[in-house]
């Protein structure tokens, strides 16, 4: 059957082909913007256990890190919080620096645990008050500047100090300065962005409850799943999935379009199949054949060009798109195989209406004209 | 296979049109009977009937002695029973005479090596078997209705229905055309139903019956 099937589709060569290719650029569609998601979510949750804390704290219903505003008072007070062993507060702004596309800075205290976790690989922590600057690799890559050099940001000068490299996309392709650097640019004034706090292993869940009792108007999030439950994931989530959607249904009726007019090509072979005795049954087995065979090109096809393209795109790509970290390298294996399930549901689906069309072909009318 | 039509009526294009008005006709198990008329008589109809691939709108077709609509699956009993050649061959013409002749056997679930084997048989039996690996595209008109032969005796069906089967093709492969009709209801006890405008078949045939305007008429 699977061999009466690729030559019925190999009959219509073009026709074939095309749907094919319809099929692939969905599925790689839904492949590159899943995977970008994926990964541009999963340096958030790298970026907490680097910072090896356990528990986020921000503005309660903040929809991205950027519009969560704390006072500073707060981080006294979530230190005082019973099994809280230390609250690290950070503020967050972003810039355009030297023309080039934003800057991601980030405050923090220099002289604070999480200092130590940073992986420099040139120069020196900055210094409180002094307007010095940690800078990614791919920050500093991209504005040409090392420890020595000085960075104008919103008309403030910034000596740079020093290198990091987390290996995160995103982060490396900012920047790093002390709390009061970062809120002048970020133009938080006294406010802070979140707090990060370190409990006591296993207590976290008493941490959160002790935090809603004490401090109405913020919100206690694992950091791990920080980005899980953060507004702006859960918008970016809904927009991804909606588009995963439309992804669907454009090759859902793609299917249904060049198999219904298969279908109607196919008038006269299907009555003939009926009439030398196949049943529905088989007919439907035959047209499923094909889809599959559609489905299983179309994802080849899919698969084929995520890869490519972002490949082309990391190399000769947007700027911003390269030092974003929200291009992966390749499609996660999860993802990959969603795709795929999502390409051959979505053909399947898109079949049902020619199916049920050609299994209404009646014998004697397909065959009564040559 | 013993058939008959009794009191048949059927009516196309939202009745407007009537191509049978009450036929009534028997033909014995391993008859040989041409139907002819003039064009639009109703004798492809009568034969659509008898081969279930359409209803009577009134009467009934009884087959073995048992009425068609009580027949729960009338492609299952096709495939089984029946032998269809058309006067245009019907064959697809992405496929080589091989898988054409093949398709017959798709329903009945045969291996692979058991079709070659049937399908073989058959090609050698009406002298295609230098084409089996040839497109139906590429086939004169002649083979292509060889072709169209061998599909229909692929399975041995018991009731050959031919429509106009020498209605495309010169004489001399209209009369091989005919030769191994004969000779496969002969080897097979099948009964043989052709719908015909060609003298040489109504010569060949047990019987003659003519139909005019949806009715039998005496001959």
């Amino acid at each position: 059957m699977l061999q009466l099937a690729a030559k019925d589709l190999a009959s219509r060569p073009g026709r074939s082909l095309l749907t094919a290719v319809g099929i692939g650029v969905g599925v790689a569609t839904y492949l590159m913007v899943f995977a970008s998601m994926r990964t541009y979510l999963s340096q958030f949750r790298v970026l907490s256990s680097l910072l090896g804390t356990s528990l986020l704290v921000q503005q309660e219903g903040a929809p991205s890190p950027f519009s969560s505003f704390l006072a500073p008072v707060v981080v006294a007070r979530l230190a005082a919080v019973p099994r809280v062993l230390a609250a690290h507060p950070a503020a967050l702004a972003r810039v355009r620096a030297l023309g080039a596309s934003s800057l991601v800075v980030a405050g923090f205290e220099p002289d604070g645990a999480l200092a130590r976790r940073i992986p420099l690989v040139a120069g020196r922590l900055p210094r409180p008050g002094a307007g010095e600057l940690l800078v990614g690799t791919a920050a500093a890559e991209r504005l040409q500047v090392r420890p020595g050099h000085v960075l104008s940001l919103r008309g403030l000068q910034f000596s740079v100090v020093g290198v990091f490299r987390t290996d995160l996309g995103m982060l490396d392709a900012g920047g790093l300065t002390d709390m009061a650097g970062a809120q002048t640019l970020g133009n938080l004034r006294e406010a802070i962005s979140f707090v990060l706090l370190e409990v006591e292993p296993g207590r976290e869940s008493e941490v959160k409850a002790a935090v809603a009792e004490r401090l109405p108007g913020v919100e206690t999030l694992d950091a791990g799943g920080y980005v899980g439950t953060i507004g702006v994931s859960r918008i970016t989530n809904a927009f991804i999935s909606l588009l995963g959607v439309v992804v669907v249904l454009i090759v859902t009726l793609g299917v249904a379009n060049a198999l219904q007019a298969a279908v109607y090509e196919r008038r006269e072979e299907l009555a003939l199949l009926r009439a030398i005795g196949w049943s529905p049954g088989l007919v439907a087995r035959l047209i499923l054949h094909e889809v599959a065979l559609l489905a299983a090109g179309g994802c080849t096809i899919g698969l084929a060009l995520a890869f490519a393209t972002l490949q082309v795109l990391r190399l000769v790509g947007p700027q911003t798109l390269r030092t974003s970290g929200i291009l992966p390298g390749y499609v996660p294996p999860p993802i990959a195989l969603a795709g795929v399930l999502v390409g051959f549901a979505a053909c399947f689906l898109g079949a049902l209406g020619p199916l049920v069309r050609a299994l209404r072909v009646r014998p004697w009318e397909g065959l009564r004209s040559p | 296979m013993r058939l008959q039509a009794v009191d048949v009526h059927k009516r196309f294009e939202r009745g407007l049109v009537t191509a049978l008005a009450g036929v009534s006709l028997t033909v014995e198990a391993g008859e040989r009977v041409a139907i002819t008329g003039p064009t639009g008589c109703g004798k492809s109809t009568l034969l659509a009937l008898v081969a279930l691939l359409e209803r009577p709108d009134r009467g009934s077709i009884v087959l073995d002695g048992k009425d068609g609509r009580t027949i729960a699956s009338p492609e299952a009993w096709r495939a089984e029973t029946v032998g269809l050649v058309f006067q245009f061959h019907h064959l697809l013409p992405h496929l080589d005479v091989h898988d054409n002749v093949a398709l017959a056997l798709a329903p009945r679930r045969a291996g692979r090596r058991e079709v070659a084997e049937v399908v073989g048989h058959v090609l050698e039996r009406v002298g295609l078997e230098h084409r089996a690996r040839t497109r139906a595209a590429y086939l004169s008109g002649g083979e292509r209705q060889l072709a169209a032969l061998a599909r229909a005796l692929v399975a041995r069906p018991r009731l050959i229905l031919a429509d106009e089967p020498t209605g495309s093709v010169d004489s001399a492969t209209g009369e091989r055309v005919l030769e191994l009709l004969l000779e496969w209801s002969t080897e097979a006890g099948a009964t043989l139903v052709m719908v015909t405008h060609d003298p040489l078949l109504t010569r060949r045939a047990d019987r003659v019956v003519h139909l005019r305007d949806g009715r039998l008429v005496p001959t």
